[in-house]
């Protein structure tokens, strides 16, 4: 166990170089650089650029090297200082501007990741025990209502009920008068006060489609003969359902929580911009279409290592709960 | 209760099913009963009703399911009507493993495969019984050494997967008697395993049964089963108890026509094997009969091998080898049936797709005759030279209804190994697959009909079809008729000798099953651990097999006999008390 653990940790380092370079290349790929985009932006202006003022832009941002030169300067100070450049877009370190975010999207991500799990498991094992009762129905219908409404309206719709009928501020995650203030117990009630909407959204969306896993692993599951010795054992129903089948359906959340990590990161962009979320996602998507390119790796990077993070986690998860993994 | 010596009395159990299609009679008035330490065997082909039967013992039937009748059962606690009792009340979940235990077919998927074996058992005494913590442990160790499980305390914290097939039953047995039950269900727990494995099984259930004084409830398709271990038996057929009487009685004077008929159509072992004279080690043998070179071979196998890779170092090159066949050599005549037997891993599939070249064999060489005289070396074909000798060699499978395609018409199935070989006239593809239809014994019209439309038996018939489609010359059956039920099987088994006369076909034909080969194989293969252990005339074979595994395997065949089951049982224990 604690082998196979230290294992795929050596195993990980490897994998985070090559998706460093290939992220990296990635990051290179479009046609120009930064400074192309910036003289774009000039010229939209009316102003005018020598092409030896670009050329010296070029060599301030260490744009002129070759690219082995470039992807060594901006990796050894990620790995050494932990330093990840500077934003050419916001003339801000990336660093101050990505933990800021990351740790705000981390905490959506995961309270909606809890609600995501808490709506669907129950729901999941009602309707595969009591499979086409009225209920079921109902929460087929519920179920499919909600994976079928983008999470954008949905937030639309709240944002707006909020506002109408409930007078509360809405969009962001602060108010107002708290957002740049220290952190006090009111700041933190105020940000509770505003979480609530996008941790809602992001979690119907996804319970919707989870609980019709569940449904479906339960069916599967109850329908396998170790559930009847179960019962000709002299367990309840209740501990029958609870104690065998639920913990094998659960196997393929466990699976996915590798992949739940970085999509809540890079997170639902546009429910992001609509909620007017200082979450990851839309500093993402500015990074990219304006050729912010130490902004725009930087993130990548991070993602990936939550990736890797994530399966690894997963992995872990499944050997501790699958004695037929742990033992294979 | 009628009689106040009963344990269980079930007086006109019926059991119906309200389906969108009509009403499903699926148990129509059941009346059995069983006294304390007796046997009750249930024998019936699929559908007829026995484990809905044992099911409603324990009030645990389908949800949908609606009964009349009666079913009583004398506990511990004074007498219980089960099916007056609320499923999930508190009377039922209270016999349920306490005093009435079970045990199933599935080894493998009747335990849960993410708690120990330990945790499995150890929750049935906590249900039943004061035990706690360390006294809890004791008990489950001291169960696991009752049903011969080596190392107890080691065994409790293993898991299902670790277990073979044989150690899972004995484990699920411990569950089903830890808290002493004076009535133990038994739902075929003998079916999934090998012969000997089988018999092991069988033994124990027997022993425990005879020092516990307990009622046993065992169904079974098998009539040697219940030979061997009935006192009085049951036969139902599609919901009706069609004959009950002692076991004697019903094997030697059957009333019923449809007892004569099954038991006419068992396969038995023939009568001259050494059965008679078994556990005699090694009297003085004849020396190994010479076997006839084959004539006019159309499939010759020489020092076939076939390894598989298990473990590789970091450079990937291969460091350790499963031999799942290793150097094995026969020779199969023109018209001939070449029956291959072995126990479950022994090798015997592997070696039909290695000779099929669904496998590239690491070794060896197989020689196929086609039927224009010419020889080819199947090991070293490749492409489309391959494809075009698959013509000629087809196989059947066992399972029939996963083998064939749900979402395929039966015309389609039938004609895709035309399609395969190039035949692009739908025409011809649908008159020669009509063609097949009614040479296995189905009508033309049903073509157009989808697999879920035809009972098992039916199925086997279309997939019999589709492999003699390309007209081949040779057939793999492997465990074709295994699943079936003893009358489908003995049906399919002449379709199968029918065809091989009229087409004049070789067949390799693969099985567990030794009293199967012994009706259809003109010779016999037996294999062990992936290697040919003896090989012989049928005859022969039956009656002197040379090596000590046929032996044994021979031996573990439960006979549908009860009297010389119980002589052989009788001199069994005579032996093992003189040795010991």
């Amino acid at each position: 166990m604690a082998w196979f653990i230290v294992k795929r940790i050596l195993w990980s380092v490897p994998t985070m170089i090559l998706i460093s370079i290939a992220t990296f290349i990635i990051i290179q790929l479009p046609p120009g650089d930064y400074v192309t985009a910036y003289i774009a932006e000039l010229e939209e202006l009316g102003e005018k650029i020598t092409a030896q003022e670009a050329a010296e832009l070029r060599a301030s941002f260490g744009l002129d090297k070759p690219l082995i030169v470039q992807y060594w300067n901006w990796i050894s100070k990620i790995v050494f200082h932990g330093d990840f450049g500077l934003s050419l877009d916001w003339k801000l370190p990336v660093s101050d501007l990505l933990w800021d975010r990351i740790a705000l999207t981390l905490m959506i991500s995961t309270l909606s990741l809890i609600l995501t799990w808490a709506i669907a498991i129950p729901i999941g094992v009602y309707s595969a025990t009591r499979q086409y009762s009225i209920f079921d129905y109902v929460f087929t219908v519920l179920g499919f209502l909600g994976r079928g409404i983008p999470d954008f309206l949905l937030a639309l719709v709240l944002m707006w009920l909020g506002f109408a009928y409930f007078n509360f501020h809405v969009g962001g995650l602060f108010s107002p008068e708290y957002a740049d203030a220290p952190w006090s117990f009111a700041r933190f009630w105020d940000l509770l006060a505003h979480l609530w909407v996008p941790v809602v959204v992001l979690a119907t969306g996804g319970a919707a489609g989870l609980l019709r896993v569940m449904r479906a692993n339960m069916l599967e599951e109850l329908g396998k003969p170790y559930v009847e010795t179960a019962y000709a054992q002299g367990m309840s129903e209740r501990e029958v359902v609870w104690r065998y089948p639920v913990r094998v359906a659960l196997n393929p959340f466990f699976s996915t929580v590798g992949w739940a990590l970085p999509a809540l990161i890079s997170g639902d962009v546009i429910t992001a911009v609509v909620l007017n979320l200082p979450t990851t996602g839309p500093l993402l998507l500015r990074a990219l279409l304006n050729q912010d390119m130490y902004m725009a790796g930087g993130f990548i990077l991070i993602l990936s290592l939550f990736t890797i993070i994530g399966t690894l986690l997963s992995d872990i998860l499944l050997t501790l709960t699958d004695p037929r993994i742990r033992h294979a | 209760m009628k009689n106040d010596e009963n344990l269980l009395e079930i007086e006109d159990l019926k059991v119906h099913f309200d389906l969108r299609q009509g009403r499903l009679h699926a148990v129509k008035g059941v009346n059995l009963s069983i006294k304390p330490g007796e046997v009750l065997g249930v024998v019936g082909e699929s559908g007829s009703g026995k484990s809905l039967t044992a099911r409603a013992i324990l009030n645990l039937m389908p949800r949908s399911a609606q009964t009349s009748g009666s079913v009583r059962f004398r506990g511990r606690g004074g007498e219980v009507s089960i099916l007056d009792q609320g499923r999930e009340s508190k009377t039922m979940r209270e016999l349920r493993g306490g005093q009435i235990g079970m045990i199933f077919q599935e080894p493998m998927t009747a335990l849960s495969p993410v708690h120990s074996i330990g945790q499995q058992v150890m929750r049935t005494l906590t249900l039943h019984t004061d035990l706690r913590k360390a006294a809890l442990t004791d008990r489950a160790a001291e169960l696991m050494d009752l049903v011969g499980l080596p190392d107890p305390r080691g065994m409790l914290d293993k898991y299902p997967h670790q277990l073979s097939g044989g150690m899972r039953q004995r484990a699920m047995i411990a569950m089903a008697l830890s808290c002493n039950p004076s009535l133990l269900l038994a739902d075929e727990p003998t079916t999934a395993l090998d012969v000997t494995t089988e018999a092991q099984i069988l033994d124990l259930i027997r022993d425990l049964q005879e020092r516990f004084n307990m009622g046993v409830l065992f169904i079974t398709h098998n009539f040697g089963v219940v030979a061997e271990l009935a006192d009085r038996m049951l036969v139902m057929n599609h919901g009706d108890v069609v004959e009950t009487g002692g076991v004697d009685d019903i094997f030697y004077a059957p009333k019923d026509p449809y007892t004569q008929r099954l038991l006419s159509l068992i396969p038995r072992l023939p009568e001259t094997s050494m059965a008679d004279n078994r556990d005699d080690t090694t009297p003085a043998q004849a020396a190994a009969p010479v076997e006839a070179p084959v004539s006019d071979p159309v499939l010759t196998v020489k020092g076939l091998k076939m390894h598989f890779p298990t473990a590789k170092d970091w450079r990937g090159r291969t460091t350790q080898v499963l031999k799942a066949v290793d150097d094995v050599s026969f020779t199969i005549g023109r018209g001939e049936t070449f029956g291959l037997v072995g126990e479950s891993g022994s090798g015997k599939s592997t070696v039909a797709r290695s000779v099929l070249r669904a496998y590239e064999p690491t070794g060896g060489s197989v020689q196929f005759r086609a039927p224009d005289g010419a020889t080819h070396e199947l090991t070293t074909m490749t492409g489309d030279t391959l494809r075009g000798m698959r013509r000629h060699m087809q196989m059947v499978f066992q399972d029939p209804y996963s083998s064939l395609n749900p979402r395929m018409t039966v015309e389609q199935l039938i004609g895709e190994p035309m399609v395969n070989q190039g035949e692009t006239n739908s025409n011809q593809i649908r008159d020669r697959a009509a063609e097949l239809l009614v040479q296995v014994g189905l009508q033309p019209d049903m073509l157009s009909r989808y697999p879920h439309a035809f009972s098992g038996g039916q199925r086997q018939r279309v997939g019999i079809a589709r492999a003699l489609v390309t007209n081949p010359s040779f057939v793999v059956l492997d465990e074709s008729v295994s699943a079936l039920d003893v009358s489908i099987a003995a049906q399919t088994i002449n379709l199968l000798k029918e065809l091989q006369e009229n087409l004049g076909l070789t067949y390799l034909f693969i099985t567990h099953d030794l009293s199967m080969v012994a009706n259809f194989a003109d010779r016999i293969g037996v294999m062990q651990k992936g290697k040919l252990v003896e090989t012989g005339d049928t005859g022969a074979f039956f009656a002197n097999p040379q090596d000590p595994y046929s032996q044994r395997l021979l031996n573990a065949v439960p006979i549908p006999d009860p009297r010389r089951a119980r002589a052989l049982r009788e001199r069994r224990a005579a032996l093992a008390g003189n040795a010991a």
